[in-house]
């Protein structure tokens, strides 16, 4: 249970940073236009997240089970994100934050 | 590009995209229908453990005995019951199957060596014996997910060719629906609520793209299952198509130990407990998931203990295959032998995901659910993209009405016959013997009476009356569940200090869940569509009198 929510955890985390790297959403979150450099600094945050999610999916299942579960949970995550997006858009960054938080903790207890 | 405009605009002649689009769209609702109750079928399938347990309100959980020592009380039930059988074959708890322990026997043939009719008893794994108390007739989860490659009401083989048909238009659709989405990553988290159209098309996009791998894993591996089926001509020329070709493949490919031969001298088989201690110490406590005796009593026999393979992306486990006389081992059997069959397997076991535990589980049945909704948004799209064509009150054609209509009661119908099935479930008597039939019969007449109300009736008020019946059908299974058991909430949440029965918790709650969200749909569309048509007829109805003014 616990690799699972992690592993969705990261994969929300990387996608809402993935949403937040297009102009679009960024505003919608901000209200102004992001600087080339703040879009580059999302999508890499966006990949390193995602990588963080497989590396969980991994090491809790293994090779073929956490390719699965890796998969698996990119659709709840960017569900996640888009309906964030959609109804609470001035929140994604807050929301964003508590994630990161609980992901961190979460991280350290598991080892 | 030197196609004229005019020449673009004139259907799927018009480049590249346009005739994926053309392909897309009518591929789609071709086999719509059909793909819908695919999906939700088979949905439901992932659960069908859980669903069978809440169907079969009598079984009682009981700490289920050792694996060998139910093997070895389903053995000495058979030496009474078919003591010169052709095969023993006895399946094992597995996991979340835990009701689930098999004794089919198969009658010797008339011909020596021939193999007579299966016959099977369902036994108690708490006790090794078959179960005394009545257990009411049920297909269960088992029949939902079997229907999703079977459907029902006709013959098995015509089913799996119209499934395969409608599974290769689905592959075809998702092919073409990711060429003609111009904005497939720009559009990735984009929804736009209460814009018609345009919303019904985001939503259609979302529940795709998000799930793209299981879509296209899903439906690919659903072909995987049959090629044999669907492709015949390489292995019909190669093996024939005699009786024996379908075991000399197998044998060739290695899953199999050379068929077990009838030698007609008695001899009497040996005690099956060292066996499976052998497989015991080779896999672990608990890993076996299926054992077969062939020619028991006889100098020829074969015991095949076969490894449980739910703890791996695999279908099958390795097995181990013991001389039945003596007890020595034979062949230790890995579970594919060469490259193209492991692919196929790990295809069909991701098809199938018994590997999957709870939170993996429910992540496949969400994205199956995700399945449903994006073939129930494309048919909800072809219709809302033509209606916005012709305007709302402008002349549509027969064929836009057509199926506006018949969308409600596919997609909203299905889900009342679902409800009606397990309504069906409860409320037939329990002792009635053909109380299995009837729970589908309940579930197609069910289905049957949604499609002709929903194209009787106007569809905005069509959509709202079923998807209300189907909310309180869901939302009231948990009432329905407590007056006709003792299986209820109350007994299945770990309150009080009971352990709880969380397969059965989970049904009720999962079931109420679904209800409330029909209901809030329901809601949402007496808001949006109530609204503005009312906003739309009313200029309308002023329309002459703005005429009449004198200019």
């Amino acid at each position: 249970m616990m690799p699972t929510l992690l592993a969705a955890a990261l994969a929300f985390l990387a996608l809402g940073a993935f949403a937040l790297a297009m102009p679009k959403h960024f505003e919608q979150a901000w209200q102004r236009e992001p600087t080339a450099r703040q879009r580059a600094a999302l999508r890499l945050a966006g990949g390193l997240l995602l990588a963080a999610a497989a590396a969980a999916c991994l090491r809790a299942e293994g090779v073929a089970l956490g390719i699965v579960l890796w998969c698996a949970v990119l659709t709840p995550a960017g569900w996640g994100a888009a309906l964030l997006l959609t109804y609470a858009p001035r929140h994604v960054p807050l929301v964003l934050g508590v994630f990161a938080l609980l992901v961190s903790g979460a991280w350290g207890a598991l080892g | 590009m030197s196609a004229s405009p005019a020449v673009q605009q004139r259907g799927f002649k018009g480049g590249f995209r346009q005739s994926m689009s053309w392909l897309h769209t009518w591929s789609g609702l071709a086999l719509g229908v059909l793909l819908y109750f695919i999906f939700v079928t088979g949905t439901l399938g992932y659960f069908n453990a859980e669903i069978d347990r809440w169907m079969r309100p009598e079984l009682q959980p009981a700490p289920a005995l050792p694996q060998a020592e139910q093997v070895q009380r389903a053995v000495a039930l058979a030496q009474t019951l078919e003591p010169r059988a052709h095969e023993w074959w006895i399946a094992l708890p597995q996991g979340r199957h835990r009701e689930q322990l098999t004794l089919s026997m198969q009658a010797p043939g008339a011909a020596d060596g021939a193999e007579g009719p299966w016959r099977d008893e369902r036994l108690d794994p708490a006790t090794g014996a078959p179960r005394q108390t009545l257990v009411r007739r049920t297909g269960g989860g088992d029949a939902l997910y079997v229907m999703h490659y079977a459907l029902h009401y006709m013959p098995s083989q015509a089913a799996l060719y119209l499934v395969g048909i409608a599974t290769m238009f689905m592959l075809l659709a998702i092919v073409t629906g990711v060429v003609v989405h111009k904005r497939i990553f720009a559009d990735l988290f984009t929804f736009r609520p209460g814009k018609g159209q345009r919303s019904w098309l985001d939503a259609h996009n979302l529940t795709s793209v998000l799930a793209l791998p299981y879509m296209v894993m899903i439906t690919y591996s659903g072909l995987v299952f049959y090629t044999y089926e669907y492709m015949p001509s390489v292995k019909l020329a190669l093996y024939g198509h005699d009786e024996t070709a379908g075991r000399r493949y197998d044998e060739e490919a290695g899953t199999l130990a050379p068929t077990p031969q009838r030698v007609g001298r008695a001899a009497p088989l040996a005690p099956i407990g060292p066996m499976l201690a052998q497989a015991e110490r080779a896999w672990g406590a608990e890993r076996i998931a299926f054992v077969s005796i062939s020619h028991p009593g006889d100098a020829g026999a074969r015991v095949r203990i076969e490894r449980t393979a739910r703890d791996a992306v695999a279908r099958h486990g390795s097995s181990l295959v013991f001389d039945g006389v003596t007890g020595a081992l034979l062949h230790s059997l890995r579970p594919s032998a060469n490259p193209v069959q492991t692919f196929s397997d790990a295809m069909l076991a991701l098809h199938e995901g018994h590997f999957a535990a709870p939170p993996l589980r429910w992540l496949y049945f969400l994205t199956g659910a995700l399945g449903a909704a994006m073939v129930a948004t494309g048919l909800v799209v072809w219709t809302t993209k033509r209606r916005q064509r012709v305007g709302r009150h402008g002349a549509a054609g027969a064929g836009l009405r057509f199926v506006e209509r018949l969308n409600v009661g596919t997609v909203a119908g299905l889900l009342i016959g679902i409800g009606a099935y397990f309504w069906a479930n409860r409320v037939l008597p329990v002792e009635m013997d053909t109380r299995a039939a009837w729970e589908l019969h309940a579930l197609f007449i069910a289905w049957a009476l949604a499609l002709l109300h929903g194209l009787a009736r106007p569809p905005a008020s069509a959509w709202r009356v079923q998807l209300n019946v189907g909310a309180a059908l869901f939302a009231l299974l948990p009432v329905l569940n407590a007056i006709t058991t003792d299986v209820h909430l109350g007994r299945t949440l770990p309150l009080h200090g009971q352990p709880g029965d969380w397969a059965r918790a989970g049904f009720d709650l999962t079931a109420l869940a679904f209800g409330v969200a029909l209901a809030g749909i329901a809601a949402r569309l007496r808001r949006h569509v109530g609204a503005p048509q009312a906003a739309v007829i009313a200029p309308d109805a002023s329309a002459p009198h703005v005429d009449d003014q004198p200019a």
